[in-house]
């Protein structure tokens, strides 16, 4: 995490996620190099995506804290044929389902891996790829 | 059992590439056949149920001019229709409703709609309800994805093989040679489907649905109804529905919405997996009926692979599946929950031609909405014969 690496600086930026006022806080740590999970204060879980709500015990004013960064490779897929633009020109990209050292899971993309050498179980590390100012993609790569 | 709400009258259109067409042609063309097929006329209709943007049903009932008492627009994806059909009965039973009429039309294929290869099919902008699909845009998670990361960690957790999901196109392929209607009909092998190109891996073209035009009806009515009408009634014997969805987090991906409904289908319904006849599963993806089979009980979990093999789900098999060639072979206009209860019904009647299963008296059908990684419904229907 204290590294902060970002990728992908040569290609189109991937779809801005739309802002608003329960995630555009995520999307500017991650720009910042930091993954949020939501904290509730409540109740004690953990949750993503970010909600004002916690999704367990439904108490509003939900916090957050900051993720370690280290992860488990759940699942993944290679893919090969994709109607999102951006996503084309990465093509073939991995789809990863990733489960965080926190015991929270989560949609990416496992990056800087070849297909061929991604397995189920995998220690992975975040990593960050800009897409404006007020966001950043949350990525992982092999740990 | 014999005494309850029915489906009376069902119609699948015929054609899979029309450019010329609009939703409403096909709906409209399907509810006069279906209700032709139950022998009623439109002023009997008296419910109405659809899927679809906003205020469809406004546009359907002004284009079918009928004045339905009661309403359902449930939209949760591709199993929607099966939740139609239980919503139906249970108003009949309720005495709001008599003869309810189920329709659906689209041009996907005309349109040139790439529903496997895009991240959400359906419209999204600033009013949309979720903030979530922001999570999903910038990965690329295309629908197609979301099914083989369960795929994929089906094989890793049990050891399913590429080879047993083919099992399941080419049963399908099957059993679309015995339709005249299907997209394709072709015999495949599992060879094929292994060398066919990879769209997410583990998935491949071949364990991916067709996308074709279409539209379809059903017509469910009361017992008073269905004692007098021209088809042998087909009960609405019991049913579930249920959405998964990532949990705050906490989702397991093999926890399919299938989980939720089966055994409370079954239970509901007086019925074991052993009772059924044939099974219509959304096959959306090879995997999507593999984790059904295992969720309706008619195999441990792990054990779909091994079921699925061996000619079970061949017509002449122990579960015949699919017979008119389901998703992967004979139609997928985006939401084809209607056609497995349109077959359903053919096979309850014992008029299902060449693809008849023989003395079929309950039919199991499971339809997924949605992106079985994800968000997703399932709504299971037990229906059976007098
Ligand atoms: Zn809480």
């Amino acid at each position: 995490m204290s590294e902060k690496k970002t990728t992908g600086a040569a290609l189109t930026p991937r779809p801005a996620p739309r802002l608003t006022s329960q995630t555009a806080g995520y999307w500017k740590a991650a720009r910042e190099g930091w993954l949020l999970l939501g904290d509730c204060a409540a109740c004690g879980k953990l949750s993503h995506p970010p909600q004002t709500v916690c999704p367990f015990c439904w108490t509003a004013g939900l916090g957050n804290r900051k993720a370690s960064g280290k992860a488990t490779l759940n699942s993944f897929t290679v893919v090969h044929q994709s109607g999102v633009p951006a996503l084309r020109e990465r093509l073939p990209y991995i789809v990863a389902y990733v489960e965080l050292e926190e015991g929270i899971c989560l949609l990416s993309n496992l990056v800087n891996c070849p297909p061929a050498e991604a397995r189920i179980g995998m220690a992975l590390r975040v990593l960050f790829e800009a897409i404006t100012d007020e966001s950043a993609a949350v990525l992982f790569e092999p740990a | 059992m014999s005494e309850g709400p029915a489906i009376v009258g069902v119609h699948e259109h015929p054609l899979r590439l029309a450019p010329d067409y609009t939703p409403l042609r096909f709906i409209g063309e399907c509810a006069a056949a279906a209700l032709a097929d139950a022998g009623l006329k439109p002023s009997d209709v008296d419910g109405l149920a659809t899927t679809g943007e906003p205020m469809a049903l406004n546009y359907i009932a002004e284009y079918l001019n009928v004045a339905p008492r009661w309403l359902d627009m449930t939209g949760i994806g591709g199993s929607s229709f099966l939740a139609h059909i239980l919503h139906a009965a249970d108003a009949i039973r309720q005495k709001r409703a008599n003869v309810v009429l189920i329709v659906y039309g689209s041009t996907a294929r005309s349109s040139a709609v790439a529903l496997g290869s895009s991240p959400r099919p359906e419209v999204v902008d600033a009013t949309s309800v979720s903030d979530a699909d922001g999570f999903e845009l910038p990965y690329g998670i295309i629908l197609a994805a979301q099914y083989a990361l369960v795929a994929q960690r089906h094989m890793h957790e049990y050891g399913t093989t590429r080879e047993q999901l083919a099992e399941i196109a080419v049963t399908c392929r099957a059993h679309a040679a015995m339709n005249p209607n299907a997209r394709y009909r072709d015999p495949i092998t599992v060879a094929d489907v292994i060398a066919s190109r990879p769209i997410a891996e583990p998935l491949h073209l071949l364990d991916c649905c067709v996308i074709t035009d279409g539209g379809g009806a059903v017509v469910v009515a009361s017992n008073e109804v269905a004692r007098n009408g021209r088809q042998k009634p087909v009960r609405i014997l019991a049913g579930r529905e249920a959405l998964a969805h990532g949990q705050g987090g906490h989702r397991r991906l093999l926890d399919v919405a299938a989980k939720q409904t089966g055994p409370g289908a079954f239970a509901d319904a007086g019925l074991r997996p052993s009772d059924v006849d044939l099974a219509m599963i959304y096959d959306s993806f090879t995997i999507t009926v593999l984790t059904t089979l295992e969720a309706m009980g008619f195999c441990k979990p792990g054990e779909g692979g091994a079921f699925v093999q061996n000619g079970r789900l061949r017509l002449g098999g122990e579960l015949p599946m699919n017979l008119e060639g389901g998703a992967l072979s004979n139609n997928h206009p985006g939401r084809r929950g209607i056609f497995l209860a349109i077959e359903a019904a053919h096979q309850l009647r014992g008029n299902a031609g060449m693809r008849q299963v023989q003395d079929a008296q309950v039919a199991l059908c499971h339809g997924t909405g949605g992106y079985l990684g994800g968000r997703h419904s399932g709504v299971t229907l037990l229906l059976g014969r007098d």
